[in-house]
């Protein structure tokens, strides 16, 4: 499990207002840089629009909170990704503790064949739709790895993120490409 | 188009989230504990409020009823225990409540773990909510009953004295009840993240 420290990164006795500042900044710094990512992250928590829209905030104030106490050991990526996590599963639970059973590992998911004659463009939609379909089945831990994975972090940054080693995440990632791979076999550049 | 290409090139919808949006949103966290403390403290006012009325309240009053010197003593006494019992709840309201809030703040850059922690401090806080809340208040009813069982004169005391019991006791277990069904909703939660390791 990650421990985090409560302390800042600025000098002790820094005016509340000056934290205050720093953390609007840093929040500011984080919603450009990540606003999107967080945006498709809240797709793969959450299926009902509506509820995204609230997911998604609530993901934004938890990170503005938070931010009050970043030390800035480690980046803000990091941080920020653990944060929004933590807070998309609380906010699962709450709305979705009915289908908690029926979400399985990457280990226990059945390899899904793909059925579809390849329609390239008419079959992105459906692509997108069978891999949220994949995203919604997996439990968070896992959910959290195959996100960051399809956001492009390093095994390591996914580490960082769910206190995992490397080694460990390796070893999902694998898992994922070869659900990914049954369930898209006609592309390449998994 | 691979997997990577094909999950960062959907469509975004949501609009920006402003700073002061934020601000709004996260002063009104928090707003159930803060609600819990409020309402406690507010009904804890109201009834010191009205029973210092019946302790401090000069003789001529007590004369002015007719209330038999007895009486006058036991309820003047009844009153002092229930200030006491309710001093020591509002005491306990406030410190845990207090408690709870801090756990809030750290629950949000921490992990499930600590989630976990927070949940089962609530849960405990309403499972053992009878002890430290209701206790305070069984002088307060055993001197009530007590005074019924010594100084009531008229007939059908034992009827009356029953009646009181079963009120009494019902009002406890109502009260206790209540705060076990609300543990029980957090161990549920407890469960359910059980569920998703």
């Amino acid at each position: 499990m990650i421990a985090f420290s409560s302390s800042t990164d600025l000098p002790a006795g820094t005016a509340p207002e000056a934290l205050e500042t720093a953390r609007d900044e840093r929040y500011l710094e984080a919603a450009a840089l990540y606003g999107a990512s967080l945006e498709r992250m809240a797709r793969g928590y959450e299926a009902d629009p509506s509820r995204r829209q609230d997911l998604l905030q609530e993901v934004h104030v938890a990170i503005w909170r938070s931010l009050l106490t970043f030390d800035g050991r480690c980046s803000l990526r990091t941080w920020v990704y653990r944060v929004a996590h933590f807070t998309a599963t609380k906010h699962m639970m709450a709305n979705r503790r009915v289908r908690l059973h029926e979400m399985h590992t990457l280990d226990e998911m059945p390899d899904i064949e793909d059925d579809r004659n390849a329609q390239p463009a008419a079959a992105q939609a459906d692509s997108l739709q069978q891999l949220l379909a994949l995203i919604e089945g997996l439990k968070p831990l896992d959910r959290q790895v195959i996100l960051m994975y399809l956001e492009d972090f390093s095994a390591e940054a996914i580490g960082d993120v769910v206190g995992l080693s490397p080694g460990n995440i390796a070893t999902k990632i694998h898992r994922i490409k070869k659900l990914l791979a049954s369930m898209f076999q006609d592309r390449s550049g998994l | 188009m691979n997997t990577h290409a094909l999950w960062q090139s959907q469509p975004l919808e949501s609009p920006r989230i402003s700073l002061q949006y934020i601000r709004r949103q996260a002063e009104r966290l928090n707003s159930d504990i803060r609600k819990e403390l409020r309402w406690g403290y507010l009904g804890t006012a109201m009834g010191v409020a009205a029973l210092a009325l019946f302790t401090f309240a000069p003789a001529p009053v007590w004369s002015m009823a007719r209330v038999p010197a007895a009486l006058h003593l036991l309820v003047q006494l009844t009153a002092l225990l229930v200030l006491i019992g309710a001093a020591y709840h509002t005491f306990q309201v406030h410190r845990r409540g207090k408690l709870q809030l801090m756990t809030q703040q750290e629950q949000v850059m921490q992990s499930l773990q600590t989630y976990r922690i927070a949940l089962e401090r609530r849960r405990d806080h309403f499972l053992s909510a009878w002890r430290w809340s209701l206790w305070p208040l069984l002088p307060s009813v055993a001197v009530v009953l007590g005074g019924e069982l010594l100084f009531d004169e008229r007939p059908g005391k034992s009827v009356r004295l029953g009646l009181s019991a079963v009120v009494c006791a019902t009002a406890f277990l109502l009260a206790a009840w209540v705060s076990w069904r609300k543990g029980r909703e957090y161990q549920k939660e407890l469960d359910a993240l059980g569920t998703l390791e």
